[in-house]
C-alpha cells in the first residue's frame, strides 16, 4: 500500500517537472541572444577581430607571402583575395552581431542557429590552428633551417592553404545563413523589400564568387575579393549599415547596387555614384520612380545555401 | 490504486490548465470603460486646477495642460542650471503629449466595440490601464510637489536667517538641496512618463483601429491627412526623448554633467545627452506646431507622398525601437559605479556584454559628433535627425 502511495507521489511530481518545463518553455521569451554573444564575442575577441592574435598571425603572414616569387601568378592573386575577403568577413561579423541584440526569433534562426554556431566554431578553431602552425614554422626549433627563405615561406602557404579555405568556407556558410535569420526577422515594408534583399545577394554573391576562385586551379582570379570587401564596406560597416536599413530611401545606396548588378562582370562596379542634387531630388517626394526590386529581379543572383 | 493516481495527476494538470487559460480571458476593457477612464482624468485635473490645469476644447483641437509649481519652488528655480528639467523639458514634453490624448478622446469615445479587431481590443486593455496609472500619479505628484514646496521656503528661511554660513553647514544644505531636489524631479519624471505611456498606447490603438490603412487605401490626401500622420509621428516620437534622459537618468540617479574627472564612458553618456537635447529642439520647433506647410505636387503625387510617409515612419519606428532597446538595456546608475571612478566601459562590460553594442547603437540612432560621419541623405547626422529632415520635407516645413 505504502509502495503504492510513493508511486503515485513519484508520478504527480514527474508530471509536475514535465509541467514546469513545458510552461517555463512556453513564457520564457524567446530571443536571438545567444547567437548575438557568439557573433559579438567572435567579432570583439575571436578569429574575426583585428585585435585577435591568430588573426594578427594570419594577416601578417598573408600579406608577406602574397608577393613570394615562389608561388605562381594564380596564388599570389588568390591570397590577395583571402587578404581582402577576411577583412570583409570582419565588417559582416561587426554587422550581423550588432543586428542580431536586436533580432526578433523566428523559426528560420532555430533551424539555422546550430549550424551557424558550429561553423563559427570551426572557423575560429582553423584560425587558431592556421596561425599556430605559421608560428610554429617561423619559430622552428633544433633544425638547420633558414625560415626566412622564400621556398620556405611558400611551402609553409601552400601546407596550410587547406585549413585556410575550410575557414573561409566556414565562415561564408555562417554568413549566408545569417543572412537568412537576418531577413526573416525583418518586418517593416521598407527594410524588407526586394532591394535589400538585393545587398545580401550581392554580398553572398561575392562570397560564392570569391570561394569559386579560391578553388579554381586554372581559372584566372580577378579582384573579386577587393571587391566583395568595398561593397561590405559601403554597407555593413557601422557607419554605413543605415543604408541596409533605410535602403529603399537612398538612392546613393539604390544606385551602388544597381551598378554592381548590371554590370555582370563586377568590373564596372563603382562606389561613387550619388550627388547631393539626387538627394534633394527625392526629398521632394519623387520616390515612387525608382524601379524597386527590378534590378534584383532581373539578375537571378546565385545565394549561398 | 496506480491507476487512480495517474488518472488524479492528469486531473489536478488539467484542472490548472483550465484555470490558467480561464483567467487569461478576463479582464476585457470595452470603449465605455475607457470612456470613464478618461472622464475621470478629466475630472481630476478639474478637482487640483490649482495645480495642475488643462484647458483647451475639442473645437480648436489644442490643449495644454500647465502645472503651477509652487511659488518657492519657482523663485528658488530662477536662475539655477539644475531646476531647469523642472520649468522648461518636463513641462514642454509634458504638454505634447496630454494634447495628443485629449485631441484624440473624442475620435475614441465614439468608437463602438463591436467594430473592433482583436488586436485594437488588446491595446484598449492598455490604454484603459495606463490612463488610471497616469490619473493616480497626479495625485501622488502635487503631494510631493507640496512637501517639495515646503522644504525650500523652510530653506530660504535658514537662508535668510544665515546668510553667510560655516562650510560645513553650507554643504549639508547643498547636499539636502540636491537629496529633495531629486526625490521631486523622480517624481515629476514619473508624471511625464507615465503621460507619454498613455499617449503611446493612445496612438497604438488609434493605429490599431485600422484608421491609417483606410486612410491609405481610401482617402484622398488633404491638409487634415497630413496633419493626422504628422501628429501620429509626434507622439511616437517622444519616447526617443524621454526614454534616456528622463526614465533612464533623471528618474534614477544624479547625473551631474559639470564633472568630468569619471571614466570613459561618462564623456560619451554626456555627448549623448548633450545631442539629445539639441535634437529635443528641432523636434518642439518642427513637429510640435500641429501644421504642415506647402505639401507641393498634384493630387496623385501627394497621396504618394502621403503614403510613404505611412511607410517610412513605420520603418524608422522600427529602428526606434531598438534604440529604446538599447537604452534599456543599460543600467546607467551601475555604470556611473562602475570602476575606480565611474563609468568605466571595460568594468561594466564585463557585468554587460551588449554594453558597447547599446551605445553604438545610441550614437548612431542621436548622430553624436565624431562617431556618425557617414552622409545621410539630406545631410544631417544619426537617424533621429534624418527622419524628422526627410519627415518636415514630405510635409513642405
Amino acid at each position: 500500500m505504502k509502495k503504492k502511495w510513493i508511486f503515485a507521489i513519484l508520478i504527480i511530481v514527474v508530471l509536475a517537472v514535465v509541467l514546469a518545463i513545458v510552461f517555463v518553455n512556453l513564457f520564457t521569451p524567446k530571443n536571438t541572444t545567444k547567437l548575438a554573444q557568439q557573433v559579438i564575442s567572435i567579432t570583439t575577441t575571436g578569429y574575426l577581430s583585428p585585435d585577435n592574435k591568430d588573426n594578427q598571425k594570419i594577416d601578417e603572414f598573408m600579406t608577406k607571402v602574397q608577393t613570394n616569387p615562389n608561388l605562381n601568378e594564380t596564388e599570389r592573386e588568390q591570397i590577395k583575395n583571402y587578404i581582402s575577403a577576411y577583412k570583409a568577413f570582419e565588417v559582416m561579423g561587426g554587422f550581423f552581431g550588432r543586428q542580431l541584440v536586436y533580432s526578433k526569433h523566428t523559426s528560420v534562426y532555430s533551424n539555422n542557429v546550430n549550424n551557424i554556431k558550429k561553423s563559427l566554431d570551426d572557423a575560429n578553431s582553423k584560425a587558431k590552428a592556421v596561425a599556430s602552425y605559421i608560428k610554429g614554422r617561423e619559430e622552428v626549433i633544433g633544425q638547420d633551417v633558414d625560415v626566412t627563405t622564400n621556398e620556405y615561406v611558400a611551402q609553409t602557404w601552400r601546407s596550410c592553404v587547406v585549413n585556410v579555405k575550410s575557414l573561409f568556407d566556414n565562415t561564408v556558410s555562417a554568413f549566408s545563413r545569417l543572412t537568412a535569420v537576418y531577413n526573416s526577422c525583418v518586418t517593416s515594408p521598407l527594410m524588407n523589400n526586394d532591394m535589400s534583399k538585393a545587398a545580401f545577394k550581392v554580398a553572398n554573391y561575392f562570397a560564392s564568387e570569391v570561394k569559386k576562385e579560391l578553388e579554381a586551379k586554372d581559372k584566372p582570379v580577378v579582384s573579386t575579393g577587393t571587391q566583395y570587401q568595398s561593397f561590405k564596406n559601403v554597407y555593413f560597416s557601422k557607419a554605413n549599415e543605415y543604408q541596409i536599413s533605410n535602403y529603399q530611401y537612398s538612392p546613393m545606396a539604390w544606385q551602388v547596387s544597381e551598378d554592381i548588378l548590371k554590370a555582370k562582370d563586377l568590373t564596372e562596379y563603382k562606389t561613387d555614384s550619388s550627388s547631393s542634387q539626387q538627394w534633394g531630388w527625392f526629398v521632394r517626394g519623387e520616390i515612387y520612380t525608382f524601379p524597386a526590386g527590378a534590378a534584383a529581379a532581373n539578375y537571378d543572383l546565385e545565394v549561398a545555401a | 490504486m496506480k491507476k487512480k493516481s495517474i488518472l488524479l495527476a492528469f486531473v489536478l494538470c488539467l484542472t490548472s490548465l483550465f484555470g490558467l487559460f480561464g483567467l487569461t480571458a478576463c479582464g476585457e476593457v470595452s470603449v465605455g470603460t475607457v470612456k470613464a477612464s478618461l472622464d475621470s482624468l478629466v475630472q481630476t485635473y478639474t478637482r487640483y486646477a490649482e495645480f495642475i490645469t488643462l484647458s483647451g476644447t475639442s473645437e480648436s483641437d489644442n490643449w495644454n495642460l500647465e502645472v503651477h509649481l509652487g511659488s518657492n519652488i519657482v523663485s528658488r528655480a530662477s536662475g539655477r542650471e539644475k531646476y531647469t528639467s523642472l520649468t522648461e523639458t518636463y513641462p514642454n514634453i509634458l504638454k505634447i503629449s496630454n494634447n495628443y490624448v485629449m485631441q484624440n478622446k473624442e475620435y475614441i469615445e465614439e468608437l463602438k466595440d463591436g467594430n473592433l479587431s482583436s488586436g485594437a481590443k488588446d491595446r484598449l486593455k492598455t490604454l484603459n490601464s495606463n490612463i488610471n496609472a497616469y490619473t493616480s500619479e497626479i495625485k501622488s505628484f502635487i503631494s510631493n510637489m507640496n512637501s517639495f514646496d515646503g522644504y525650500l521656503k523652510g530653506l530660504q528661511e535658514q537662508e535668510t536667517a544665515n546668510p553667510e554660513p560655516e562650510e560645513g553647514v553650507k554643504k549639508q544644505r547643498e547636499e539636502e538641496e540636491q537629496l529633495y531636489l531629486r526625490r521631486f524631479k523622480k517624481s515629476y519624471g514619473s508624471l511625464v512618463s507615465k503621460n507619454i505611456s498613455m499617449a503611446t498606447s493612445v496612438a497604438n490603438f488609434v493605429e490599431a483601429t485600422g484608421v491609417f490603412n483606410l486612410i491609405k487605401d481610401n482617402v484622398s490626401a488633404t491638409d487634415q491627412t497630413f496633419k493626422l500622420i504628422k501628429g501620429y509621428i509626434r507622439i511616437k516620437l517622444l519616447p526617443a526623448f524621454s526614454r534616456y534622459k528622463i526614465d533612464r537618468i533623471e528618474n534614477v540617479f544624479d547625473f551631474k554633467s559639470e564633472e568630468s574627472a569619471h571614466g570613459d564612458a561618462y564623456s560619451r553618456v554626456n555627448k549623448q545627452l548633450k545631442r539629445l537635447d539639441e535634437l529635443f529642439e528641432t523636434y518642439e520647433e518642427k513637429l510640435v506646431p500641429n501644421t504642415i506647410g506647402n505639401v507641393g505636387g498634384n493630387e496623385s503625387e501627394k497621396k504618394n507622398n502621403l503614403n510613404y510617409l505611412f511607410d517610412y515612419a513605420d520603418n524608422f519606428f522600427k529602428h526606434q525601437n531598438n534604440y529604446l532597446k538599447a537604452v534599456n538595456g543599460i543600467n546607467f546608475h551601475d555604470l556611473s559605479q562602475s570602476g575606480d571612478a565611474g563609468y568605466d566601459s571595460a568594468k561594466y562590460q564585463a557585468k554587460n556584454r551588449y554594453f558597447l553594442t547599446y551605445m553604438d547603437t545610441i550614437d548612431t540612432f542621436l548622430g553624436v559628433d565624431g562617431v556618425v560621419n557617414a552622409p545621410q541623405i539630406g545631410g544631417e547626422k544619426g537617424e533621429l535627425a534624418e527622419f524628422m529632415h526627410q519627415v518636415c520635407a514630405l510635409l513642405g516645413i
